[in-house]
């Protein structure tokens, strides 16, 4: 079987439903907002659909979504409107119905204090211990270097003891 | 430890289910109306183009070469579609037939090639007798003369009859053009899936495998790369909740190419029960008794062979 063949076999629909998450929560991460982040899930999606790569392996599907989601959000995150909005608070839509988020004081403090980090640092922090990135797959997929990330990280880790009390991170 | 942490507090952030639908819904419109370009060289493609012509009931004048292969051919769709200034036909027009005539032209492109040596020796031949032929008939467009300066004739002819379409350079110069337009758009992410060398058996055998093809201003020539197996229609899945659906999409392993082993309308049917009657509602004017037949009575290959796998 081809490669082309195998990604049309490849329903674009089991894809999106596959990854929506993944996209859905690096889009929240960086711009703080479930509005932002349900936009930007379309956009992403779209995106997808009309450039119809063929991918190599799920990982590296994985890794252009995740790509295109931070150029999606880079163009949220500038456009003139956003630049006079403060995204340092995460909107209070997220879990409002979930009793399980109420109830857990941790989820509130620990998801409060990453997004008041400002957002490289944020996105960075987020691909490195949520999507269990490694450094040189988050800088290929933010734009920038090695060092930037590793800097990032360190400085992002450091901010966040600061605001979280006893907070241990692995790495 | 933060990495826990970190995944309780971002547990709840989800899409809602309304909106994975929406944004499927959109992107099943979009996969409707997407139409990947298929790329053709003209002059790589002779075989395939001369065929097209052939097919479409028109002419093709092949140039004779050094080597007794075909280095070009000018496809002449005349017969089928007149290219008189009154009821001129635009190369987009043009072309868009070539592309509804793709299949056969895959078909008769080893032939056309086959013949090639053929016609350069009946072109050498008609030069021969040319010399007498004029002197007999005294007239100037001898056809063996005309078959010695093909490519003058005919680059003349076309160029009277269809000013846009004056040689196959033209042609492919625009392609070229609207490729370039098209790899701009996707310069970050571009790819070489569709380099010339792999051309044939990338692209030509989707020709036949997908339903449907259109062509229109954005895109020269085109195919519509879905098949409708492959994708569970809107309409379908909204028969089935959406919590049963996710959970569904993500039960399936890796690919190994077994129908039951992806997300289509088959495991769809045989997961969810959907009755003949059922898919006949929601889909019936987009399958054929066939497709139907096979999803319902029919093997694996009976399916493939159905959906054109």
């Amino acid at each position: 079987m081809t490669e082309l063949s195998l990604r049309t076999r490849e329903s674009f629909d089991a894809v999106m439903r596959k990854y929506a998450d993944m996209v859905y929560k690096l889009a929240y991460s960086r711009t703080g907002s479930t509005f932002d982040a349900d936009d930007i899930l379309q956009e992403v999606f779209l995106r997808y659909i009309r450039a119809d790569k063929t991918y190599n392996d799920e990982e590296h599907r994985k890794a252009w979504l995740l790509r295109i989601t931070v150029n999606c959000t880079k163009s949220y995150l500038t456009s003139a409107w956003n630049r006079h909005t403060d995204y340092n608070e995460p909107d209070g839509n997220i879990g409002a119905d979930d009793p399980a988020l109420k109830a857990s004081e941790t989820k509130n403090d620990v998801m409060n204090a990453l997004m008041s980090l400002p957002e490289k640092y944020r996105t960075t922090i987020y691909l490195f211990y949520y999507e269990d990135m490694t450094v040189a797959q988050i800088a290929k997929t933010v734009g920038t270097s090695e060092t930037n990330v590793k800097t990032r990280l360190s400085r992002g880790r450091e901010m966040l003891k600061q605001k979280l009390e006893g907070v241990e991170f692995d790495v | 430890m933060f990495k826990e942490e970190l995944n309780i507090a971002f547990e709840s952030v989800r899409p809602s289910p309304e909106l994975l639908d929406r944004v499927s819904a959109m992107m099943s419109e979009e996969a409707a109306r997407k139409k990947p370009p298929l790329r053709m060289t003209a002059v790589k493609y002779a075989g395939i183009a001369a065929a097209v012509a052939l097919a479409a009931g028109g002419t093709v004048m092949l140039f004779g070469s050094t080597d007794g292969g075909v280095k070009t051919a000018e496809a002449q769709l005349s017969a089928s579609k007149s290219f008189a200034p009154d009821n001129s036909v635009s190369e987009q027009e043009m072309i868009q037939d070539i592309a509804e005539a793709a299949p056969a032209a895959e078909e008769a492109a080893p032939a056309a090639g086959e013949a090639a040596p053929a016609a350069d020796e009946a072109a050498f031949a008609a030069e021969e007798v040319a010399p007498q032929a004029k002197e007999e008939a005294a007239e100037p467009e001898a056809p063996p003369a005309e078959t010695q300066t093909t490519s003058a004739a005919s680059t003349k002819e076309i160029s009277d009859e269809a000013p846009s379409m004056k040689n196959t350079d033209a042609v492919d110069a625009r392609i070229m053009s609207v490729e370039d337009s098209i790899s701009e758009e996707n310069e970050d992410f571009s790819d070489d899936r569709f380099e010339e060398a792999d051309f044939a058996a990338a692209v030509a055998p989707n020709i036949d495998d997908y339903s449907g093809s259109a062509a229109d201003a954005d895109s020269l020539i085109s195919i519509t790369s879905i098949n409708i197996f492959d994708t569970i229609p809107p309409e379908l899945a909204a028969l089935i909740d959406c919590n049963e659906l996710n959970e569904w999409y993500g039960s399936f392993g890796e690919n190994d190419g077994t129908i039951e082993s992806y997300q289509n309308l088959y495991t769809f049917i045989k997961r969810f029960g959907i009755s003949e009657e059922t898919l006949r509602q929601a889909l019936g004017d987009r399958l054929t008794e066939e497709q139907i037949n096979a999803l319902y009575s029919g093997t694996a290959d009976d399916i493939r062979s159905a959906f054109g796998l």
